[in-house]
Formats: C-alpha cells, sequence, structure tokens
C-alpha cells in the first residue's frame, strides 16, 4: 500500500513545480522580450508591470485545469459504473395482459426442473405438490437441499424454470406482480426490521392499517404481551437506533409484518426456529383458528412445527426424497424418522425446561 | 433521530487539544520527512519574496533608465529562471517529504490500531461490530491522513503570508504597516467563516450518514421491501432525506461563495486601493520607482493569497479531529486479552488440570460460571454434560484464556495458567471448535496454519493420524486444492476432520474438544470417533459432549447446569446415582429401543 501511495504522492508532488516551472518560463520570456520592448520605447514601463501581473493571474486557471483532468476521469469511471447499474434489467417481466385479482390461495406446484442462473448443478427436480385451500404444506430438509429454492421460484424471484405453479388455477406468471405478491406474507429466515417504531414494522406493508388490525395480528403472532411490557408499547422503536429485540421476537414481529395483509398464502421459511416450542405451538394453533380458509407453507428444521401439516415433504438435493403426513413418515423411518428422534433427543437434553 | 453521529457534535478547543497532542507522537517518528518539509516550505517562502525583488531590481536599474542591454536581459532572465527551477525543486521536495511523511505516519496509526485490536479481549468484539471497526481501519485513517495534509496548506500558508509582510515591511515600512491595519478583519471573517460553516457542515455530514444508513437498511431489507410492494413509499421517504441534504449542500455553497473568495478578494483590493493611493500621493511629491509599486503589490497578492486556502480546508479540520479521536478510542480500550506472563519459560509437560473456585462472568453481575472446582490428572477425559447457556462452553473461554475470570484460580501442571506464556498455551492446548473455521488458502495452508516449522512430510502424516488424508487424497488436488468461502465445498465432517488434522500436527498436550452437532454422515462420523480415540490416547482431554454414547468411557464426567456443577463422576457411577444424568442417558436409550 505506502509503495502504491508512493508512486501517487510523487505524482501529486510533481505537479506544482511543474506549474511553477512553465510559469517562470513566461517570466523568463517575459524579462527578456518586456525589457526589450520598454527600452526601444514601444511598451511603457506601466504596460509592462500589468503584463506580469496578468502571468500572476494565470497561475491559478493553470492549476485548476491540471485538477480538471483529474476530476474528469474519476467522474467519468463513476458515471460508467452508474451507468452498469442503471441498465441492469429486471429478468422478470409482468405478463402482457395480467390477471389482475387472486381470489383462491390453492396451490399446485408442478416444477419440472430449475438452474439457477449461471449455476452448473440443478437446483430443483421434479417437486411436485398441491395445497388446498386451508391446508398446510410442511417442507423440510438439512440447510442448502433446496427448500429455500422451491420459495423462491413461487415468491416469482426466478422464472425462468420448466414446469408451472398455479395459485387459484392461474399460473403465477400471469399474475400482475401487485396482485399477486401482497396476497402471500413471507417471513424470512432472517427476520429484517426497519429502524422505526414496533408499529410501524408491523404495518410495513399497509402504512394505513389501523391500530386494532395491528393489535389482532400481533396476537396471532403471540407478540401483543411482549410489546406491552416494551418501554413505550407499541411506539418503541427497534433496531439500531432503538431498543434490540430478542431473536424470537424479532422472528414474531416478521410474522406480524407478514400477517398485516391477511394473505391468501402465508409462507413462514424457518421463521419459527428462535421461538420456544410453546410459543410456536400458540402460533401456530392461532394461525389455524384465524386463517382457517387460507393457505399456509411452513419450512422448518424442527420438525415440531411442520409436525400438523396436511402433507409433509423432504427434500434432498433439490428432489422430494419422503412425503406424507408425519405419523406416515415416522413410520417409514427413513430421514424424517432419524432426525426427528435426534431433535426429541436434543430437546430432552437442553433440559426439558423450556 | 434522537442519537447524533459523532460527526454532528462539536468538539471543545480542549478536547481538539487533546487529540493532536496524542497523534503527535506518531508523527514524530518521521521527525526528518517532516522538517525537511518544513524547512523546505521556508526556503520556498523566501524565494517567492526574492523573485519579485529581482524583477523590482531589474525594472528600477535598467527598464526605467532605458540603460538594459541584450545581455544584462539574458542574465536577469537567466537568474530568475534558475529561481524558477530552485523554486520548483524546493516545492517539489516540500510536497513530497511532507506526504510520505503522513503517510508512513497514518501506516504506523495503521499497525498500531491492527495490534491493539489482536490485544483486545473477546469481550471488545462480542460489544463492537465488526463493521464498524473495519471503518475505524481504514476510513478513518484516511479521514486522518487528510486531516494531516491539512497541516501542510496552514503552514504554507503562514510562511508565505508572513514572508510577504515582511517583504512588504522592506520595501515600504510604512504602507506594509497600513496593510496589516486589514488583518484584524481577515481574523474576523476567518473566525466568523469557520464557526458558521462548521456548523452547516456539521449537520451536512449528519444527513448525509443518515442517507447512507438509509441506504444501507434499504439495501439489507431489499427483499422485504419487493415482497411487500413498498418500493414507492421507500422511495419517497429517501427522496425527503436525500433533500435536506441537498439543502443543506445549497447552504455550504452559499456561505462558500458569499465568504471564500468575494470578502478576501474584496480586502484585497481595498488594501490595494490603500496602496497605489499612498504611492500616488507621495509620487506628487517626490519620485516613486515602479518596480516597488510592481513589488509591493505582488507581496500583497501573496499576503492575502493563502487566506482563502486555509478557510477553505478548515472544514476537513474537524473530520480530522473526529477520526483521530474515534481512533484514539480505541487505542485506549481497556478491554484487552487476558494477560499472560509472556517471558516465562514455563513449560507443560504433563496436561494436569485443575480449576479452583472458578467464578466468571460476561457481563458483570451474571455469573455464568459459579465457584467451578475440578481436577483432571494428565492423559485423563473429561467430559462436560448440560443444557445450553450451562457453562459448558464458558469452562472452555477459561481455559483457553479467551476471556479473563473473577475470582478462582485455574492451574495446569500446577502452576498459576496465568504464568505461562500465551505461545506456550495456544501450542500445547489444542483446540476443535464445533463450526471449524477455514482461511483461505489450500488444504495444506489450513492445516499448517502460518508455522513454516512444519513439514509437507507431517502434514501428511496427522491428516493420516485423524482419517482426513481419505478425503484429501480423492481431491482433484490433493493437499494443494484450493479452500475458499470459508471452506464452502467441503462438507461439516470433512471440515472436522481437516481441524482435527490442525491441532494434531503440533502435538498439543492438551485436547480440548467441542463436539460437532452438525449432520455428518453416518461414514464421515465413523472416521471422526476413530480419529478422536487417537487423538485423545496419552492427552489430557476435554470434550464439550452432546451426545453421551460418546464418552461412556470418560473418566469423569461433569454435569452442568446454570454455571454450576450439580453432578460428578464416571458414566456408572452417575447412572447409580439416578439423578439427572441418569434421566438424560434413559432419555437416550429409551429413544435407541424405540428405533430398533
Amino acid at each position: 500500500m505506502i509503495k502504491a501511495n508512493r508512486k501517487a504522492n510523487f505524482l501529486d508532488s510533481l505537479f506544482d513545480p511543474l506549474t511553477s516551472l512553465i510559469i517562470g518560463l513566461a517570466y523568463v520570456a517575459t524579462i527578456i522580450l518586456g525589457g526589450y520592448f520598454v527600452v526601444n520605447n514601444t511598451i511603457t514601463i506601466g504596460q509592462l508591470i500589468s503584463f506580469i501581473s496578468y502571468i500572476g493571474i494565470l497561475i491559478w486557471p493553470m492549476f485548476a485545469i491540471g485538477r480538471l483532468f483529474n476530476i474528469i476521469e474519476l467522474g467519468s469511471a463513476s458515471y460508467d459504473r452508474i451507468q452498469l447499474l442503471l441498465s441492469e434489467k429486471s429478468k422478470i417481466i409482468e405478463a402482457f395482459d395480467p390477471v389482475m385479482t387472486l381470489k383462491q390461495g390453492n396451490v399446485n406446484y408442478e416444477v419440472e426442473s430449475f438452474k439457477y442462473p449461471d449455476a452448473n448443478e440443478i437446483g430443483l427436480q421434479n417437486i411436485s405438490f398441491e395445497i388446498k385451500n386451508g391446508e398446510m404444506l410442511g417442507i423440510v430438509g438439512r440447510t442448502g437441499s433446496g427448500k429455500s429454492t422451491i420459495l423462491k421460484l413461487f415468491l416469482r424471484q426466478f422464472d425462468n424454470y420448466s414446469g408451472a405453479i398455479t395459485v387459484g388455477g392461474v399460473d403465477i406468471r400471469n399474475y400482475k406482480l401487485d396482485a399477486y405478491l401482497p396476497e402471500i406474507g413471507y417471513v424470512p429466515q432472517n427476520s429484517i426490521l426497519f429502524s422505526t417504531t414496533v408499529l410501524e414494522n408491523i404495518r410495513f406493508a399497509n402504512p394505513q392499517a389501523s391500530i386494532a388490525e395491528v393489535e389482532k395480528v400481533a396476537f396471532i403472532a403471540d407478540l401483543h404481551d411482549d410489546i406491552l411490557k416494551l418501554p413505550d408499547g407499541y411506539n418503541t422503536q427497534v433496531g439500531e437506533q432503538g431498543i434490540s429485540l430478542s431473536g424470537g421476537q424479532k422472528q414474531r414481529l416478521a410474522i406480524a409484518r407478514a400477517l398485516i395483509l391477511d394473505p391468501e398464502i402465508l409462507i413462514l421459511d424457518d421463521s419459527l426456529s428462535a421461538v420456544d416450542a410453546k410459543t410456536e405451538n400458540h402460533i401456530l394453533k392461532r394461525i389455524k383458528e384465524l386463517r382457517a380458509d387460507k393457505t399456509t407453507i411452513i419450512v422448518a428444521s424442527r420438525l415440531s412445527s411442520v409436525m400438523n401439516a396436511q402433507e409433509i415433504i423432504v427434500i434432498n438435493d433439490g428432489k422430494i426424497i419422503e412425503r406424507g403426513t408425519h405419523s406416515n413418515l415416522i413410520k417409514e423411518k427413513g430421514w424424517y424418522e432419524q432426525t426427528y428422534e435426534m431433535q426429541q433427543l436434543e430437546q430432552q437434553l437442553e433440559g426439558g425446561k423450556k | 433521530m434522537e442519537k447524533k453521529s459523532a460527526w454532528a457534535k462539536s468538539m471543545s478547543l480542549k478536547e481538539q487539544f487533546i487529540v493532536l497532542k496524542r497523534l503527535l507522537p506518531f508523527a514524530m517518528k518521521f521527525k526528518l520527512q517532516f522538517f525537511t518539509a518544513i524547512s523546505f516550505a521556508a526556503v520556498l517562502s523566501v524565494i517567492n519574496i526574492l523573485l519579485p525583488k529581482l524583477l523590482q531590481y531589474y525594472m528600477d536599474h535598467f527598464l526605467t533608465t532605458k540603460n538594459a542591454t541584450l545581455n544584462i536581459m539574458f542574465f536577469f532572465a537567466g537568474i530568475y529562471f534558475l529561481g524558477t527551477i530552485i523554486k520548483a525543486l524546493t516545492q517539489f521536495v516540500q510536497n513530497f517529504c511532507y506526504a510520505m511523511g503522513s503517510e508512513r505516519t497514518l501506516e504506523l496509526i495503521r499497525v498500531k490500531l491492527f495490534t491493539k485490536l489482536h490485544r483486545l479481549g473477546m469481550r471488545y468484539f462480542d460489544q463492537v461490530p465488526a463493521g464498524s471497526i473495519v471503518s475505524r481501519v481504514t476510513n478513518d485513517t484516511k479521514t486522518l491522513f487528510d486531516f494531516w495534509m491539512l497541516f501542510l496548506t496552514l503552514l504554507v500558508a503562514s510562511f508565505s503570508s508572513i514572508s510577504a509582510f515582511v517583504a512588504m515591511y522592506f520595501t515600504n515600512a510604512k504602507l506594509a504597516l497600513i496593510v496589516l491595519l486589514f488583518l484584524p478583519i481577515v481574523v474576523a471573517v476567518i473566525v466568523y467563516y469557520q464557526l458558521y460553516s462548521s456548523k452547516i457542515y456539521r449537520q451536512m455530514r449528519e444527513y448525509l450518514s443518515e442517507i447512507n444508513a438509509k441506504l444501507s437498511e434499504n439495501l439489507l431489507g431489499m427483499s422485504i421491501i419487493q415482497q411487500f410492494r413498498q418500493e414507492k413509499r421507500i422511495l419517497r421517504e429517501f427522496e425527503i432525506t436525500n433533500g435536506d441534504y441537498l439543502n443543506m449542500r445549497v447552504a455550504m455553497i452559499k456561505v462558500n461563495a458569499l465568504l471564500l473568495n468575494p470578502v478576501i478578494t474584496l480586502l484585497f483590493i481595498l488594501s490595494e486601493v490603500v496602496a497605489l493611493g499612498a504611492f500616488g500621493i507621495s509620487g506628487t511629491t517626490n519620485f516613486v520607482q515602479a518596480g516597488i509599486i510592481y513589488a509591493f503589490l505582488s507581496y500583497l497578492q501573496s499576503f492575502f493569497n493563502p487566506m482563502s486556502d486555509v478557510m477553505n480546508s478548515l472544514t476537513v479540520f474537524q473530520d480530522g479531529m473526529v477520526a483521530g479521536s474515534r481512533i484514539l478510542r480505541i487505542m485506549d480500550d481497556a478491554t484487552l486479552a487476558p494477560k499472560q506472563e509472556e517471558d516465562s519459560e514455563k513449560r507443560i509437560v504433563e496436561g494436569k488440570i485443575e480449576f479452583e473456585n472458578v467464578t466468571f462472568a460476561y457481563e458483570e453481575g451474571k455469573d455464568v460460571l459459579k465457584d467451578i472446582n475440578f481436577v483432571v490428572e494428565p492423559g485423563q477425559t473429561i467430559a462436560l454434560v448440560g443444557h445450553t447457556g450451562s457453562g459448558k462452553s464458558s469452562t472452555i473461554n477459561i481455559l483457553m484464556r479467551f476471556y479473563e475470570f473473577a475470582k478462582g484460580i485455574v492451574k495446569i501442571d500446577g502452576t498459576d495458567i496465568r504464568n505461562y506464556s500465551t505461545k506456550e498455551l495456544r501450542e500445547k492446548i489444542g483446540l476443535v471448535l464445533q463450526d471449524s473455521f477455514l482461511f483461505y488458502g489450500d488444504i495444506a495452508s489450513n492445516i499448517r496454519m502460518f508455522d513454516t516449522n512444519i513439514s509437507d512430510d507431517q502434514i501428511k502424516k496427522a491428516a493420516e493420524f485423524v482419517h482426513a488424508s481419505q478425503f484429501i487424497e480423492k481431491l482433484p488436488r490433493k493437499y494443494h486444492t484450493r479452500v475458499i468461502e470459508r471452506g464452502a465445498t467441503y462438507s461439516a465432517g470433512e471440515k472436522q476432520l481437516l481441524s482435527f488434522a490442525r491441532v494434531i500436527v503440533r502435538n498439543p498436550k492438551i485436547l480440548v474438544l467441542d463436539e460437532a452437532t452438525a449432520n455428518i454422515d453416518t461414514q464421515t462420523e465413523l472416521l471422526i470417533q476413530e480419529g478422536l480415540e487417537k487423538m485423545r490416547a496419552g492427552r489430557t482431554t476435554i470434550v464439550i459432549a452432546h451426545r453421551l454414547s460418546t464418552i461412556r468411557d470418560a473418566d469423569q464426567i461433569l454435569v452442568l447446569d446454570e454455571g454450576k456443577i450439580i453432578e460428578r463422576g464416571t458414566h456408572d457411577e452417575l447412572l447409580e446415582k439416578k439423578g439427572k444424568y441418569y434421566e438424560m442417558y434413559q432419555l437416550q436409550t429409551s429413544q435407541k429401543r424405540l428405533n430398533n
């Protein structure tokens, strides 16, 4: 680093002397020619003095022009980068004649294969499932197995797959994004909150939502009581400038945020991991009761989260390796059963206190 | 926003002075560069007053009298040219020396910071986000560099003003003193500008950091914003903050446009008017030489010119002060890593470990270890069992000296652990963590870990010993296969085996193992168990166990709960006791039976 800077400093330090030298040469010429003209009475000494003052005025612009080139260079490099960003095009294109409303949340997911752009390996292969209105689907599998990829397609983050995903009988690629996405309440793995109040975070998707609506979703997410314990209740600042919530509280807030639009489809992407088993039970029960005719997809690493789902699919290497209800899968004695046993054990080892 | 960033606070003069005083010693290491630069700056200002003097002499003695011959003209031109070359050289030496001196100073500060960071305890890194530390080491030192360069501007400016005044005085003393009357006005303008502009400048910084914060938050939460279709609203909010920033910029430009050049130029022209007027008046009674007028006016210009430079650079001053104080805050941080007696000759030979009444807390008042007592004889294996937060990892953090403990004593081979050098401790205690961290490089470098004393052959042997060689040999370039992105391409089990090899190649006396909980396929699991078995032979071992089946043959098992040892003994003894361990074990075996 010092070496590179030494060169830069060297060049920088050359700039002033070079300018002085050029100006100096102008003076030298003036001394000789000006002197000659004065002696020959071509100009007066006053004219010579003004001339020399003009040279003095020239100094600053010469410096400025030098700096200007430098700045132009930097500016054009920055401009190119900004252009590059601005010219980036979205891969997700709205359908030509989009469907404007989403009426029902029954899902038919039939993806034959999907590859991430620039990836060599196949991301998903032959994933198919159906969720009827009011039903719950559980997706489990180890990290990196492709669980989140299934959701990404569903959320229209990628459109380049073979097969089709339909919601309410319509291919999701044919919906208008503004009609489709608000009907999907997505709760991501990492619950990112914004630096504002709890209230504004919950009604992020709908800033016009009433306090009563916010309290209702906070109740479903089993967060209401926690919020009342905060210093300013719903008006408590969170994030960098405010208080920091616990991992479990953040996850529950993210769930409430997704529920505020009362979406047809609720997706929990491993978003109960920091919530203890009892609270998890509460939340799942309330979701079931209060969203009786709506669809729910739960991705989980803890199997207790999906135990009550109508169907559970086990993903490995982008493929479904096991599927069925909890009791069926336990009987199958495959990955699901082994993992379930292990997690039961772990939970007991943790002291069984929770 | 209630809390203001450090940029928005104004520092008192005293604080600024303290920061300066403490930064100075860093620069003093490069005295040579700085003093060279300063003396050349002085020389430069002398040359700057001599050159007009030369012209003055030329005009007064040869041009007004019209007796200049071509030879005289060339003679003066030659001298002037020589002067210019000397001036250019001086300028170069001054700039270059100063810049290099600053660069070196900053490098020194950066290195000191980095060294300091390595001496800070784990506690510090628990509290301060990594991003802000990175910004301290890179951005703040850069700001400090700009600040340091500012001194040169100030130095050159004052040299040139002072020398210009001296020259004026010798050209025409009375007039020079009259010009001096303008100085208080200039100083007043500078002070006013500094106060007013720094207020705006601070506000501007504040808005800028708000923009940055918003931007980074929104980028981080982009998926949420898009998912909930809030792009337009977020854009509106951003526009408001951006607009605030714009308004401040405009205010800044207004102040600069009014005060920076125009006022100084106005004062310069006023003094020029006074000077010309005075010369004119004296010209009515006696003869004034044209050269003198020229020289005086050009000195007047060099007297006023630096003033706007000074004003312009004063805003950077505050920035440098803030950056400097933030850097000093890290250097002053007392959250040091636990102290060792570094020049101790004591060696760990046996590997006996004793904990006597050890109490420890990460945060004051919340003890996570309470009165821990245990002894591990050389070669024995001790297992720590308990749920999350029971104090297993804390016990290891104490033994590894990552954190200083409050009460009690930890002994190895009968000597207080504080009396060993860090080197000895790190060499003789091998740590295998749950999640093995792989570094950028290749397989061999990840086993060698920068210890050049370790031969390739030793690496191979270590890998074979822990059964890591089996998978390494299958890799395309074997021991020279690249490891990128923290070893993302390797499975958890493979990483575990690599970290075994990393530990065993150093042949430690004591092994500290945090058993992996990650799902590892059965084949690798078998290899790991075998590798562990071999590693443990002849070494004192402390294991954090998550699966009870793996510690059946441990010489001693400690069951921890809320920082206390609630049960201790061998596997069989604990089973007989029918306590917590028994419960845990029962559960495990019943689950097993269910499986089969």
